[in-house]
């Protein structure tokens, strides 16, 4: 089953965590599109030289397998653009194309809602996500996690997410206090 | 034409701006659904929760509506009003009749050039692609009343 990976993916913390979950997805047979793993970029040995020699990586990490998400992170961290690295410019446009690609073709959502609000980009694929489904059944649905414990402390009340997000959530899906939860749901509409 | 009008809703000045500007936009001829506006009496046998409640209501204004209206002012694109344009965009992807979002947006922080943060890409891509950001109210209505134009012709045609 594939899965869209939702989040505020702005923090290299964020992304680790959603990275390393990605990866026990992975071990279950769960096939997430996770977004910001789908920018790193092929690096040529070329650039790997430039990057040791502008002090921004080690001569063991231009040669290792993390090579690709090593350098994204440089171009997050603004180290270096992405001209310098010969990839395109990511405008807006291109952001949504690439992620609607992953979002559309996924048949559930995992939706990290951690923050004082659900992040702007993760609700409106959520909108997304739902208005998808009304059109193919084949959609299983999506599942909220909150691991922010604003959230947790207010289970009852939604985790103190929006309103209309919850309720849409709750059309289409599960609001969850943890990411056991959230897997077992995936798991349960992955099951033939 | 029926628009949805989305925003956040959740302070006394908010609701009345909006209600202020869905108040232009009749004068206009254009019929705004305003989430706070509605008949909010609960039938003692209505067992539905709180969000099922809202999102039904909301979910209708959205359905029936050919465009949509987002105040996406605020440090970020308020939660709520982000997942209901992520629902128009679906919605117009099965049906072309609808004619698309316009967004409303003046605020410093997420200006290009400003001190924030800036909008949402992913958002912002979304709303390029089925729609425009206008940054005062005028415009917002001069597209929307062009919308509505363009329906009427489709209509009698």
């Amino acid at each position: 089953m594939k899965i869209y990976f939702a989040g505020p993916l702005f923090t290299p913390y964020v992304r680790t965590y959603i990275s390393q979950q990605a990866e026990v997805l992975r071990q279950h047979g769960i096939d997430p599109f996770v977004p910001h793993e789908s920018f790193r970029p092929v690096v040529s040995a070329e650039t790997a030289q430039m990057l040791v020699k502008r002090g921004l990586i080690d001569a063991a990490q231009a040669a290792g397998p993390d090579l690709p998400r090593l350098v994204d992170e440089l171009t997050w961290d603004s180290k270096v653009s992405r001209a310098e690295l010969g990839l395109s410019q990511l405008t807006p446009e291109e952001i949504f194309r690439r992620d609607y690609e992953g979002l559309s073709s996924a048949d559930a959502v995992l939706a990290l809602l951690d923050g004082s609000q659900t992040d702007d980009g993760t609700a409106c694929e959520i909108g997304i996500f739902y208005g998808l489904m009304r059109q193919d059944p084949g959609k299983k649905g999506v599942v909220g996690l909150m691991t922010d414990f604003r959230g947790i402390n207010r289970a009852d009340h939604g985790f103190g997410t929006n309103l209309f997000v919850w309720g849409v959530i709750e059309e289409c899906g599960v609001l969850v206090g943890s990411f056991e939860e959230a897997l077992a749901q995936l798991k349960a509409w992955d099951t033939p | 034409m029926k628009i949805y009008f989305a925003g956040p809703l959740f302070t006394i000045y908010e609701r009345d701006y909006i209600s202020a500007c869905a108040k232009v936009l009749r004068q206009h001829d254009i019929d705004p659904f305003v989430p706070h506006e509605g008949d909010k009496t609960i039938v003692p046998t209505d067992t539905r929760s709180r969000a099922k409640r809202c999102f039904d209501a909301d979910f209708g204004g959205i359905n029936d509506a050919s465009a949509m209206l987002a105040l996406i002012n605020g440090a970020e694109v308020d939660d709520g009003t982000a997942c209901e344009i992520g629902i128009f965009h679906s919605l117009m992807q099965s049906d072309p009749s609808r004619k698309g979002i316009v967004a409303l947006h003046d605020d410093w922080r997420t200006r290009e050039g400003g001190e924030g943060k800036g909008i949402n890409s992913f958002v912002l891509g979304c709303l390029k692609e089925v729609g425009v950001v206008c940054h005062t109210l005028d415009e917002a209505v001069e597209q929307l009343v062009a919308w509505k134009l363009e329906l009427e012709s489709e209509v009698t045609v």
